[in-house]
Parts: structure tokens; C-alpha cells; sequence
């Protein structure tokens, strides 16, 4: 078949001899040449080490500044360690897949309070993700070299780096699309007559792409495209003549990687008798910039250009403009051109789901009041696969000029355009766009801070029984992991039956209450606050001066024991 | 507190029973889903289904190919048999070293007429084709090719006993070749299959028995036979040559095994007492020792199209599953010396499936009225209470009823697409929508495995015959002679 692209054919087309680069090493050294898969994964591991190890001993605190990672981690714990434990603390808000994997690590205390946990679990995602992106870069470019070169790139941008060791969703979302990316691309590569092997290339992506769509809602966009992708393979690309194996991958392949948006909508059905509860629930992300981007996609784009800018550094995105006009030149034959384009809009994907997000103005990034700070920021992590391919292939088109010295400058160039950020930015919470990303909103930090200290007052004041949480649930989790007390002991909106009689009458559980008096803007969506609203306003002095009796039982009022002008800790009178 | 005393005074025994249920169904399943990915994964590593290349075929000249003696057990088979006869004609096996036998009930006067007829069917026009035997019964009938067929007769009192493995040892003792097929009367073997498997058990003397794949030439004929098919698929393609790739005990079909003569008659021939014969028969050549192999070459059966016949089909298997189980594990330390851990194991779990299914069931119920007392869509009082007390009391029956649903819905699908996708033909192909399905066709064992364990208390040896045919086109005006057992 004339037009199968297998890996011979290609290396007319594509492939050097790039041999004659090598280099050697002397005897006693590691060639990290002969086992390059294990050499990624290692590298990977040793570099997010010693990048926590730096940020750990700066600050304690510091895989904990996203107010999200925090809660990550409390949901993770509260599966087993809650006042009601089980898979329904999993929520319907947030994806689950992070929160399962983090499980096994919260179980240690240290791993939990510190967020250590989430480091291990994201540089393993990390790893996996690096290698994807290895062999992603080696089948397309016929290079280990190459591969080797897009895997060190990976390691060099400190937000890239930061997000892929904090207990967010980010890294485990870009281990499951890379996955999916790296069995797409083989399957059409290796485009194999046989059905089955076909099967067992596309079934991989499709598991891979069904947890990343349970992993964070940029996936969703996914298994769309990636069907989309296979079908103008399959008939236009390939041309295949037999509608019945076109029509077998599609079923199959296409309801597994469904799989996942199909469980969270039965997840969702059968825990809140909505199936798209986590659509409509009043605790989803609200937008209140939205409408600046909304249908105007000049300026979406030119946000996210810019951010791009901050995180990567105008010399990346440069060179990756250079880059998709080389690999599309590189690849301009018409057998080839479809595939190559495929390639790009397929590692570009979790981005143009971001972009159209914004579009459509359920999305914001937008710059807030700190200098060089923007919100959201972080999203742009996603394009740094792209960025690094398209990097790659402009290297490979000069390698395919087999000049040695030129070879040479294209790789410094690259490795510095690429170090650049890292050397500008050395792991600056401020200069880093995705840990500045966590300290965008003054507000925030602020309320954060009297969140810390109302834990270290809970933890002192503490002597027993059960805590009740009035405040916006992220407040809520900074609370629960920064008082090192057992999450049992607490009852939020997690605790189904309890937070049900609780929030209408917090005598009968509530031995000590936390309050938040002054709720934010932002806070006054989230669900919590609409249950308790009411202890704020109209009955808060019942609270401090009602005996009620419920049943044969009289219960006591409270008295406050702790006040930072934010939080209140109340206490039971007494038994 | 009100709820707490509540569900302390649940009923002990009913919250035992439903742990009990959500447990084994959860662990059944897992075993279940283990065993069968397992197999595939190790079937796709390596592929074991022996096979003879044409080339090796042709080269064997047709001397020295053995006798083969083709058993055909009918009852009641007047549509069917006709088929058979000629689809075996049709073989590129030589004529004289075919023994073809066809073992009739004395008293079966629709099939006897039909077997008087072929040689008329055969293009015949007088009936100088039959030989009749002193009751003026045809003894030999001349067919295609001019092929001689045996007629046995089966005298058998009392009328209970006529059962398959009787017929077949009758023809096994007048049986004149070197190995013994059987094929049903439904079946359609492929034309180089008797050549294929002599020309592979002349080059491998070790091998005992071989047994040919089945597929159902039906499979588009309702929804039931498309998911039938695809369940052969799954146990011809992936199952067995799993099994034979991990050297364990290989299970035998019902029809289109080729054993060595003397190997059947060492084994004393069939067990008369057990409904799936052929079961029991795989594991005694299991225990002997025989190897037995899983050849690739295809006989293609009717799939019973509807649920009736199908219901009767499959209470008669899952009967002879735990009978044969019954019989092998009365000493199972035994059996383990024999088979060995892994194929006991093995075993163990294929047999007593239709507990399985009869467990796994309750799980589902379980789950499902929970769920949807739970969502509100419909009150399923008390059931739904009394799940809910047990969920709330013991969290670990709502996870194993969990476990239990979601093996229940994912490996299946999974196992058979992974079947239907390494056949890669558009037989298959064409069915992978289908594959979502197949929990549920699981589930539909529910009832014939209620039955068949009721059954195996009243009467273990009672043969439930499946009627074949319904693929068969009559004359619509015409009533189908099988409709009325429907």
C-alpha cells in the first residue's frame, strides 16, 4: 500500500543519519543514549525533586498556595478520614481522578499536611508525561536524539515545572492527553491493515483520553476530537473501503473514550439526582470578567498570547512560530500534510478548549492588580507540548541540511530560548506565572492568611468533639489540613446527613463552630454560604443566647473564644 | 439516634445474607473479569491455535490418511440433517476413508423418513441407494459423492435414557476409523476441516483430541444470536487457546472434536449420565493427562434465534456444568494432583458459573433498587429499606455491590471486543456494536441457571433437547414444524 506511512517510507522523506552527533562519553559515565526511556523518567524525577526540595525549604507552604491543591488534598483525605467516609466525599464538583490517585499518599500525615503527597503523585504523572512526549518527538522526527531533546526542554520552564509538582489537576490531565496523543500518533503512523492492531493501539488512547476527561473538564473536548481525527483517517486519509471496520473502531473506540464524560454524568445522577450537577450547582467557578472576552476572540487570543509571553518568553513562541512553518514545509508532500496538521491541532487541543471556553465566556485569564500576575495562568502550561514539538522540528529541519555546525547552533538556540525563562524567572513566586497564578487575588491571600490562623487557634482551643464548618469550602479544606486535627472531627458541607441537620440546627453535632462573618463576593456563590447565610443574618444571636431543646435534650448556646475580624470560633457553653 | 436503633434492629440474618450476595457476586466477577483478560492478554502474546497450512495438507497423499468415523446423534432433525449430510459430502476428505454414521431412535420416524430421502435429495431417482436391514429400515443410504452412510439404530428402554452420549457410544462401538467426530445435526463443518485435523494428528501423535472452532451461521437472525455468536467468538478465539497456550485444562465443545479411537475407548467412551458429556469429557482427558488442542478450522451451527429453545439450550449446559463439577470435586485434592492449582481453579470457576450468574444477580438487584429508591424514580419499598439499612449499617456491601455492577458492565464488552477485533473479519466486525450488550445476555442466564439447579435435585440426567431449524426457511403459509414446542 502506497500510502501507508511506515517508518521506512518516512525515513526517505524525513529521516538523517544523525549518527555522526553522537556523543562519547568517557567509560564510567551513564550513557543516558543507550536507555533514554529510563534516562527521561529519572531525570524528570531528580529535577521536580530537587525543584520541591528548593521550594520546600524556602517555604513549607509551598505546594499549598493554590487554594485548589488544598482542597484536592482534604477531599482525597476525606474518603477515609471524615465523619461520614466514603466515595461520595469525592463530590461532583471536581473531577475524580486526581483525588484517587492522591489516596494512597494522603494516608501519611506529613504527605498531607505538607502536600509532599501531591509532589509524588504529580512528578509521577510528570515522568509518564515526558516520556509520551519522547516518544511522541522520536516516532515523528525518526530521532531519539530529538526525542531526548524535546524530553530536557519539558524540564527547563519553572511554571511547567511547579504545576507538575503540586497536588493540582494539571499534571495528572497532562499525563492522560499526552498518553492519548502518543497512542493517536502511533496508530496512524504505523497504520496497520489489521484491524486488531489497529484496535489495540486506539483502545489505549481511548482509556487514556476517557480518565482524562475525569480529570479536568479541558478533556472533554477530547474524545470529540480524537474521534473526529480518527474518522478523516480512517476515510479520507486512508481511504478505507470497508464501512464495517470504519464503523467497528468508531462504536467501540469512540464509546470508551466517552466512557469517562458517562460516568460523571451517572456519578452525578445517582449522588445528587442531577445529571449535570456539576454544571449547574451554585458552587462552580463563577466568572465575573467574562464578558470581556465573551464572542471577542482577538482579544481571548491576544490574553492568552500574552500570557504565553510571560510563562514561555517571547524567544519560545518565536521559535515555535518558526517551528510549525518548518515541520508543515518538512511535511508538505499531500500524503503527509493532513497527518502533520493533525498532529498540531491534536497537541493544541486542551488550549483550543480553553480559547473557545473564553470565547463562549465560561473562561477567564485575565491580568490582575499584582504586576505580572495573571489569573488562571497556569492553564498555559497545556501549550508547552506544542511549544516543544513545533521547537523540535525546526532543529529537524536543519539537521536535514546536514550541516554539523549549524546543527549544533540550532540545538543552543533552542536550549537557550528554552533556559531563558527558567533563568529569568529561578523559581520566583512572583516572576513564576504559575505560582504567581495562586497569589493573584490580594483579597484571597488575605483571607487565606486568617483562614491559617483560625486553624492554629482551632488547634489550640480544641479539646473535643465535633467542629462545624460556616465558610466558603475552600476556607473550609485551608482550615481542616492547617489544623492537623482528624478530619473526622469536622462536619462541612461533605458530611451529608450531619451538615443536613447541622446547618438548620449546629447544636445537636456542633460542639465548636467556625463562622465567617465577612464573606467575600466570591464566597457569597458558594453553596456553604447560601446553607448558612441565615446564622449570619437574622440568627446569630441565637446562637449565642439560645438554649434550644430538641427531643428531651436542652442544648447550651455558644460563646465566642476566637475572633481575627474575619473568622469566629464559637464554643459550646457547655454539656 | 432514631435511625441508628433502627437499623441495629434490622433483621441479623437478611443483612448477612445481603453481604454475603454483594461479596461473592463482587468476588465472582473480579475472578471472572481476571480470568478472561488474563486469558486474552496472554492469547494476544501468544497466539495458540494450531492450525495446518494448505501446502501441508495437499502434501499428505490420501492413503495415508486415517478412517475417520463421523458420529451424528439426531433426534428429531428431519430440517437439519439434510444440511449436515451434504455439507459433510462436501468434504475433500477421500469417500473410503469417511465412516459416517448416523445414530437414530429406533422410533423417530420424521428424521428415519428424512434420512430415506437423501439419496433421493442427492439427485437419485430410484431408491437403489438405500439398503434396508432385516426390519426394513434403511441400514446404508448412498448420498453425494456417492457416499455410503451407516445407519445405526438406537434401542434404548426406557425412553429417558435417549440421550446424546448413549447414541454415541453406540456408534463409538461400531465406529471403524482411527478417530471419532461427532457432529450435530445443525452443523456445518468447512469443507477442508476432516483433512485439516488428520493430516495435523498424523504429525503430532501426542495430540488425543482436537477440537475445531465454532461459529453460528445464523448470527443475523435476531439479537439473540448475534450475541450468541459473539459469545463463541469469545470462547473459541480467546478462551480456549488461552487456556491451551497455558497448558490448562481445555474444554471441549459439543460438537466438532476429533478424539484418537482408542483414546474415547480407554475412556470407557461418554458418560451417559451427564447432560454436557462433553464437558466431563475434557476434564477426565484433562486428568488423564491427553493433550488436547484447539485447531482453526471452523463449524458453523445454528444459534437458536429464540428465547425459548435458547432458555432450554442453556438450563441443559448449566445442569451438566454443576453436575460435572459435582462429580470432579468431590475430591478436589485430587483433582489437583491431576490438573493441577491453576486449572483446578480454572475449573472450579467455569463450572460452577450458573451459581455465579444466580449470585451476581442479587448484586445487581441490590444495586439497582438502591439506586433508584435512592434517585426517586421509583419506590422500591420495602426492598430499597431494607438495602438501605444494610448499605448504611456495613459500607462495604455498597462497595462490593458497586465492584460487582461495574465488572458486570465493563469486562464483558471488553473481552468480546477484543475477540470480535482479532477475528477482524466483516462477520465479526459487523457485531462490535453489539458488544455493549453482552451484560445483559450475561444476565439472561439468570433463568436458565435458576432452572438448571432446580433441575439438578429433581432429574440430573434429564437431556432438555434443543430444537434446530429455526434458520431454516419454510413456506411461510406453512406452520414450522418446531413452532409447536415454542
Amino acid at each position: 500500500m502506497a500510502f501507508l506511512l511506515r517508518p521506512t517510507k518516512r525515513k526517505n522523506i524525513l529521516m538523517t543519519n544523525i549518527s555522526k552527533f553522537e556523543i562519547t562519553l568517557p567509560k564510567g559515565y551513564v550513557n543516558v543514549f543507550k536507555y533514554p526511556e529510563l534516562s527521561i523518567v529519572l531525570a524528570t524525577i531528580i529535577t521536580n525533586a530537587i525543584c520541591s526540595y528548593i521550594l520546600f525549604t524556602r517555604d513549607p507552604n509551598s505546594f499549598l498556595y493554590y487554594g485548589d491543591a488544598v482542597s484536592h488534598l482534604v477531599i482525597a483525605r476525606t474518603i477515609f478520614d471524615s465523619i461520614l467516609p466514603g466515595l461520595a466525599q469525592l463530590g461532583t464538583t471536581w473531577l475524580p481522578i486526581t483525588h484517587i490517585m492522591l489516596l494512597p499518599f494522603v494516608t501519611n500525615d506529613f504527605l498531607f499536611h505538607t502536600g509532599l503527597a501531591g509532589a509524588i503523585v504529580s512528578t509521577g504523572c510528570s515522568a509518564i508525561t515526558n516520556l509520551a512526549l519522547y516518544r511522541i518527538v522520536k516516532m515523528q522526527f525518526s530521532s531519539a536524539h530529538l526525542g531526548l531533546l524535546a524530553s530536557a526542554l519539558y524540564l527547563m520552564n519553572p511554571s511547567v515545572i511547579y504545576m507538575e509538582i503540586t497536588p493540582m489537576m494539571e499534571a495528572p490531565f497532562m499525563m492522560f492527553f499526552m498518553v492519548s496523543v502518543y497512542y493517536l500518533q502511533k496508530w496512524w503512523y504505523y497504520y496497520h491493515n489489521n484491524i486488531w492492531k489497529q484496535y489495540r493501539t486506539l483502545i489505549k488512547c481511548a482509556l487514556a483520553i476517557s480518565a482524562a476527561t475525569l480529570t479536568r473538564y479541558e478533556g472533554w473536548i477530547l474524545p470529540f476530537g480524537i474521534m473526529l481525527s480518527v474518522f478523516i483517517v480512517m476515510m479520507i486519509t486512508k481511504r478505507e473501503v470497508w464501512r464495517y471496520r470504519v464503523e467497528a473502531i468508531m462504536t467501540f473506540v469512540g464509546s470508551c473514550s466517552f466512557a469517562g464524560i458517562i460516568i460523571w454524568i451517572v456519578w452525578n445522577f445517582v449522588t445528587e439526582k442531577d445529571p449535570l450537577y456539576f454544571a449547574t450547582a451554585a458552587s462552580s467557578s463563577t466568572y465575573p470578567f467574562a464578558y470581556f472576552f465573551k464572542s471577542d476572540p482577538i482579544k481571548s487570543f491576544s490574553i492568552i498570547f500574552e500570557v504565553a509571553k510571560a510563562m514561555y518568553g517571547l524567544p519560545v513562541l518565536i521559535l515555535a512560530g518558526l517551528g510549525i512553518a518548518s515541520y508543515l514545509y518538512m511535511n508538505k508532500s499531500s500524503k503527509l500534510f493532513p497527518f502533520s496538521l493533525l498532529t498540531l491541532v491534536v497537541l493544541m487541543m486542551p488550549i483550543l478548549f480553553e480559547f473557545i471556553a473564553m470565547v463562549q465566556g465560561s473562561l477567564e485569564i485575565y491580568p490582575t492588580n499584582t504586576e505580572g500576575s495573571w489569573y488562571n495562568g497556569r492553564y498555559l502550561i497545556f501549550l508547552a507540548p506544542f511549544l516543544i514539538f513545533v521547537s523540535v522540528s525546526l532543529v529537524k529541519i536543519i539537521i536535514n541540511k546536514r550541516k554539523k555546525m549549524l546543527t549544533i547552533i540550532a540545538v543552543a538556540l533552542v536550549i537557550e530560548s528554552w533556559m531563558f525563562a527558567i533563568l529569568i524567572q529561578n523559581l520566583d513566586r512572583i516572576k513564576v506565572v504559575a505560582m504567581n497564578d495562586a497569589f493573584s487575588e490580594l483579597q484571597f491571600t488575605k483571607e487565606s492568611q486568617m483562614s491559617i490562623d483560625t486553624s492554629n487557634a482551632l488547634k489550640q482551643l480544641y479539646v473535643g468533639g465535633n467542629i462545624l464548618l460556616f465558610t466558603e469550602s475552600q476556607q473550609g479544606h485551608l482550615i481542616m489540613l492547617n489544623s492537623n486535627l482528624p478530619l473526622k472531627d469536622f462536619i462541612d458541607i461533605g458530611s451529608g446527613m450531619y451538615w443536613d441537620i447541622s446547618k438548620d440546627n449546629p447544636w445537636i453535632y456542633g460542639d465548636y463552630i467556625v463562622l465567617n462573618e465577612y464573606p467575600s463576593s466570591e464566597d457569597k456563590s458558594d453553596l456553604t454560604y447560601k446553607a448558612y447565610s441565615q446564622w449570619l443574618t437574622s440568627k446569630y444571636d441565637d446562637l449565642l443566647t439560645k438554649s434550644v431543646s430538641i427531643g428531651n435534650v436542652l442544648y447550651s448556646p455558644y460563646h465566642i473564644v476566637y475572633d481575627n475580624g474575619f473568622y469566629v470560633i464559637l464554643k459550646r457553653s457547655y454539656r | 439516634m432514631h435511625r441508628r436503633v433502627e437499623i441495629l434492629s434490622m433483621n441479623l440474618a437478611s443483612m448477612i445474607i445481603l453481604i454475603f450476595a454483594a461479596f461473592t457476586t463482587a468476588i465472582f466477577l473480579l475472578l471472572d473479569f481476571l480470568l478472561m483478560y488474563l486469558s486474552a492478554i496472554i492469547f494476544m502474546q501468544n497466539p495458540r491455535l494450531e492450525d495446518v497450512s494448505n501446502d501441508e495438507k495437499e502434501l499428505v497423499p490420501d492413503f495415508k490418511l486415517p478412517i475417520i468415523s463421523i458420529l451424528l446423534p439426531v433426534y428429531r432433525e428431519e430440517i437439519t440433517l439434510p444440511y449436515l449430510i451434504e455439507s459433510i459430502a462436501n468434504s475433500d476428505y477421500p469417500k473410503d476413508k469417511l465412516d459416517i454414521r448416523i445414530l437414530v431412535e429406533h422410533d423417530d420416524h420424521p428424521t428415519i423418513k428424512t434420512i430415506m430421502s437423501l439419496p433421493y435429495k442427492a439427485g437419485q431417482t430410484d431408491d437403489s441407494g438405500i439398503k434396508y436391514n432385516l426390519f426394513g429400515l434403511p441400514k446404508t443410504i448412498r448420498v453425494w459423492r456417492g457416499i455410503d452412510i451407516q445407519i445405526d439404530y438406537i434401542y434404548l428402554n426406557p425412553p429417558g435414557a435417549r440421550t446424546k452420549p448413549n447414541s454415541l457410544n453406540k456408534g463409538l462401538s461400531n465406529a471403524r476409523g482411527s478417530i471419532v467426530t461427532i457432529y450435530d445435526a445443525e452443523d456445518r463443518p468447512e469443507p477442508d476441516q476432516l483433512r485439516k485435523v488428520a493430516v495435523y494428528m498424523l504429525k503430532h501423535p501426542e495430540v488425543a483430541c482436537a477440537q475445531a472452532r465454532l461459529s453460528c451461521y445464523n448470527s443475523d437472525q435476531s439479537l439473540l444470536t448475534k450475541l450468541f455468536s459473539i459469545e463463541y467468538i469469545e470462547h473459541f478465539l480467546i478462551l480456549l487457546p488461552a487456556l491451551y497456550s497455558l497448558k490448562k485444562v481445555v474444554l471441549l465443545g459439543g460438537t466438532s472434536n476429533f478424539i484418537r479411537i482408542e483414546v474415547i475407548r480407554n475412556l470407557k467412551g461418554w458418560k451417559t449420565d451427564n447432560v454436557t458429556e462433553d464437558a466431563d469429557l475434557g476434564v477426565r482427558l484433562a486428568r488423564l493427562g491427553y493433550n488436547v488442542v484447539p485447531i482453526n478450522s471452523t463449524t458453523w451451527e445454528e444459534a437458536t434465534p429464540k428465547l425459548y429453545p435458547w432458555i432450554r439450550q442453556r438450563t441443559r449446559w448449566n445442569k451438566g456444568f454443576l453436575y460435572t463439577w459435582s462429580k470432579h470435586f468431590k475430591n478436589p485434592m485430587r483433582l489437583i494432583h491431576d490438573i493441577g492449582f491453576s486449572s483446578t481453579l480454572f475449573l472450579f470457576y467455569y463450572l460452577i458459573a450458573p451459581l455465579t450468574y444466580f449470585i451476581s444477580i442479587i448484586g445487581w438487584i441490590l444495586f439497582i433498587a438502591y439506586w433508584i429508591n435512592f434517585v426517586g424514580i421509583l419506590s422500591t419499598e420495602p426492598l430499597a429499606g431494607w438495602i438501605q439499612d444494610a448499605y448504611t449499617a456495613n459500607s462495604l456491601v455498597f462497595y462490593a455491590s458497586i465492584l460487582s455492577f461495574i465488572f458486570g458492565i465493563v469486562y464483558d464488552p471488553f473481552v468480546a471486543a477484543e475477540a470480535l477485533f482479532k477475528q477482524g473479519d466483516s462477520y465479526s466486525l459487523k457485531k462490535v456494536k453489539y458488544v455493549f450488550l453482552m451484560p445483559f445476555y450475561l444476565y439472561l442466564q439468570i433463568l436458565p441457571s435458576i432452572l438448571a439447579i432446580i433441575e439438578l435435585f429433581i432429574k440430573p440426567k434429564h437431556w432438555r433437547k434443543t430444537y434446530h431449524g429455526f434458520s431454516v426457511k419454510t413456506n411461510e403459509e406453512e406452520e414450522h414444524p418446531y413452532d409447536k414446542y415454542i
